[in-house]
């Protein structure tokens, strides 16, 4: 094949041989040698070209020459009877010799019988005549034998370039002339002609020779310009090939070793999850119990991953659809779920602590949810220490109201970070104690006191209406959230009042009735604390105090 | 022995009160410990408000009888200081909220007191150049 440069043999086999799955490497290693068997005709068929020798020239003109000066020499010699001069001078010859034998016993002439026709005179007459026609029918035959000689040595020229490639599309140009040169030089072998023979050769000598010398050149060029584009190529076969034998010989090892590896991982892989497993399930249980009424479902918790990335694949389903964990739950549901899977790590049976700290684990949470998370602490206290900080006191709330064993620490700042921490409380009693440690405090002006007293009071007058009408909403089994909206949408005392004594905050003008009824404390308790939380009360301040703390025990017993 | 605060001139109370609540804030005591924000508060409230109705009763007797929300909303033109009557305003909202029970918030911080404090403080001693 003779092609373009970028179709260059060897770069064409070297590539295919670099794509098979399995390398030749001894293949490539002949390639890079100088070229595989499939390669090396083709660049042999360009050197052989490149190699051609034109027809010379001169000596084709000079043999021309000689065709045309024997020829004339015959020419010149036309007319001449070689053969009947020849015979003459033979008879004439075989005269002679009888001549000789017999003129002793008679000069006549034994052909004719002429008297004295074989005499002396004739005799040495007769010599010189075959003499003369000897050497006439010699010169004849020199001149045919000088000009089959040069017809001879013409056609010793007429000879092909070579063995010229059989022709292909993308061949030489210059190589379908020479073919054509060569065809029309050839023609020369049928001519028998000698002058016919002369002019052929004059006529193509020229364009055959040319054509030669071209193809040769054209040749040479293709050569060369493979070559360019063949040495790097090779060169870096050559830098490369010692790596790629060096692999050959390991590559059995490296299988084995890849194997292994695979055997290794997977068998990490299983034990990693058979380990995982006891924390998934609880994961699991747990979120069950912090859902609530989330439509999201944890299906599976799942490792993935090797090495440096590692993930915990979580199994969403949202009513029962497959989902994103991150892109469909709230805030909330997202740190019951970090929850979820931090709880059954922080406490497994290996951990050598044996108390857990969460900080802030009801932000975002919605009431209800928050209720899950105190049992799901519960839970967990039963054998482990839970400290938790909140900032709010949803989780105190859900946990008195459940019931759960747990201390209440409240903790607050005051200046240079000076810590107070005191016993928690509900906020009922928690208020009233604040009004009555203010009432018989004597490390506060008296007047500051005053003025502070009915706020406390009412304060905790706001929590008793609203634990009533928490217990009494959420005991009919209205939701948490619901009754939490409620209570956030009448915070002041009279709409709470009315809530808690009649169930209905547009009774806000029947509370006094009601209250009266109990007793004219009552509506004293209650309305000195409302007024007492703007400005100096000036009545009986234990009075107050009394009536508050009364008034509230009644709303959350539920007897007012 | 009880310290006994001069509460009884009224176009001292205010300042009286802010003292208190400066009192609260900054010196600790197992009396108050753990109730000192809620009182705080209180006092800060009542501090604003009888700022408040102690102005009108000397610039427009009558008008501090009205709610502290509508006292509030014609301060800005009476001191010719409406940023201030705003911020003002605000920190009543703020404090109203907090001498209030909300099941899931705690009291305020010392830092949130001291920040209404100033406030109160400014509109006591603009209100006073007004009608001293």
């Amino acid at each position: 094949m003779v092609g373009t440069a970028s179709g260059e043999p060897r770069a064409v086999h070297l590539a295919a041989q670099l794509k098979a799955k399995a390398w030749d490497l001894p293949a490539l290693r002949k390639l890079a040698d100088g070229g595989a068997e499939a390669t090396r005709d083709a660049l042999d068929t360009l050197k052989r070209l490149s190699s051609l020798t034109p027809v010379h020239v001169p000596a084709v003109q000079e043999a021309v020459n000689r065709l045309r000066a024997c020829a004339a020499q015959v020419a010149a010699l036309h007319g001449t009877d070689a053969a009947r001069s020849l015979a003459r001078a033979k008879l004439l010859q075989q005269a002679l010799t009888f001549h000789l034998s017999h003129s002793a016993a008679s000069s006549a002439c034994p052909v004719c019988g002429a008297v004295d026709g074989l005499g002396a005179d004739w005799a040495a007459r007769s010599q010189q005549e075959v003499d003369a026609l000897n050497a006439e029918a010699s010169a004849v035959r020199a001149a045919h034998q000088d000009l089959d000689a040069a017809v001879r040595a013409a056609r010793l020229l007429v000879r092909e370039t070579g063995v010229l490639p059989s022709p292909t599309a993308t061949e030489l140009p210059s190589l379908r002339d020479l073919r054509q040169a060569e065809a029309h030089w050839l023609k020369a072998r049928s001519l028998e002609d000698s002058t016919a023979l002369a002019d052929h050769l004059e006529a193509h000598a020229l364009d055959f020779a040319d054509a030669t010398t071209r193809v040769a050149a054209d040749a040479a060029a293709a050569l060369a310009q493979r070559e360019d584009v063949w040495r790097p190529l090779s060169q870096g076969l050559a830098l490369w090939l010692p790596h790629a034998e060096q692999f050959a010989a390991v590559k059995d090892h490296v299988d084995q070793l890849k194997e292994a590896e695979d055997w290794w991982k997977a068998a990490t892989e299983e034990i990693r999850d058979e380990r995982f497993q006891p924390i998934a399930d609880r994961a699991i249980a747990t979120w069950r119990q912090l859902r609530l009424q989330s439509n999201v479902d944890l299906g599976a918790v799942e490792l993935e991953g090797t090495s440096t990335r590692r993930k915990v694949a979580l199994k969403v389903t949202v009513d029962g659809k497959d989902a994103e964990a991150l892109g469909v739950m709230s805030q909330g549901e997202l740190h019951s779920l970090a929850l979820s899977l931090f709880l059954p790590r922080a406490t497994l049976p290996d951990s050598p602590f044996r108390f857990i700290c969460v900080d802030d684990p009801v932000q975002s949470m919605d009431p209800a949810r928050v209720e899950g998370l105190a049992r799901v602490f519960a839970d967990t206290a039963k054998t482990r220490q839970v400290v938790v900080f909140t900032h709010d006191d949803r989780l105190t709330s859900a946990v008195q109201r459940l019931g759960l064993p747990a201390r209440v620490l409240t903790v607050t700042r005051r200046a240079d970070s000076v810590v107070e921490i005191a016993e928690g409380r509900d906020p009922v009693s928690g208020y009233l104690d604040d009004a009555w440690a203010l009432l018989k405090t004597t490390d506060l002006p008296r007047e500051v006191a005053a003025r502070v007293i009915p706020g406390f009071c009412r304060l905790a007058l706001e929590a008793a209406c609203m634990s009533a009408v928490r217990q009494r909403r959420l005991g009919r089994g209205e939701l948490h959230q619901s009754v939490v909206e409620l209570l956030e949408e009448h915070g002041k005392l009279y709409p709470l009042m009315a809530l808690a004594l009649f169930d209905d905050d547009k009774r806000q003008g029947d509370v006094l009735a009601r209250l009266r009824k109990a007793g004219g404390w009552a509506v004293d308790a209650f309305q000195d604390c409302n007024r007492g939380a703007h400005e100096l009360h000036e009545g009986d301040m234990e009075a107050l105090y009394t009536g508050a703390r009364d008034l509230a025990r009644k709303l959350v017993a539920g007897t007012a | 022995m009880t310290p006994r605060l001069p509460l009884g001139e009224p176009d001292t109370v205010a300042r009286a009160l802010l003292a208190s609540v400066d009192d609260l804030l900054n010196r600790a005591s197992p009396a108050t410990a753990g109730l000192w924000p809620r009182a705080a508060t209180l006092l800060t409230r009542q501090a604003l408000e009888v700022a408040l109705r102690t102005f009108w009763s000397k610039r427009a007797p009558g008008v501090e009888a009205c709610s502290a929300r509508a006292q509030l909303l014609c301060l800005g033109r009476h001191i010719g200081d409406e940023p201030l009557a705003q911020r003002a305003h605000v920190v009543w909202a703020a404090l109203s909220g907090a001498c209030h029970y909300h099941p899931y918030d705690l009291a305020p911080t010392r830092e949130e007191l001291r920040g209404w404090r100033e406030v109160v403080l400014e509109v006591v001693e603009r209100t006073e150049r007004a009608w001293r």
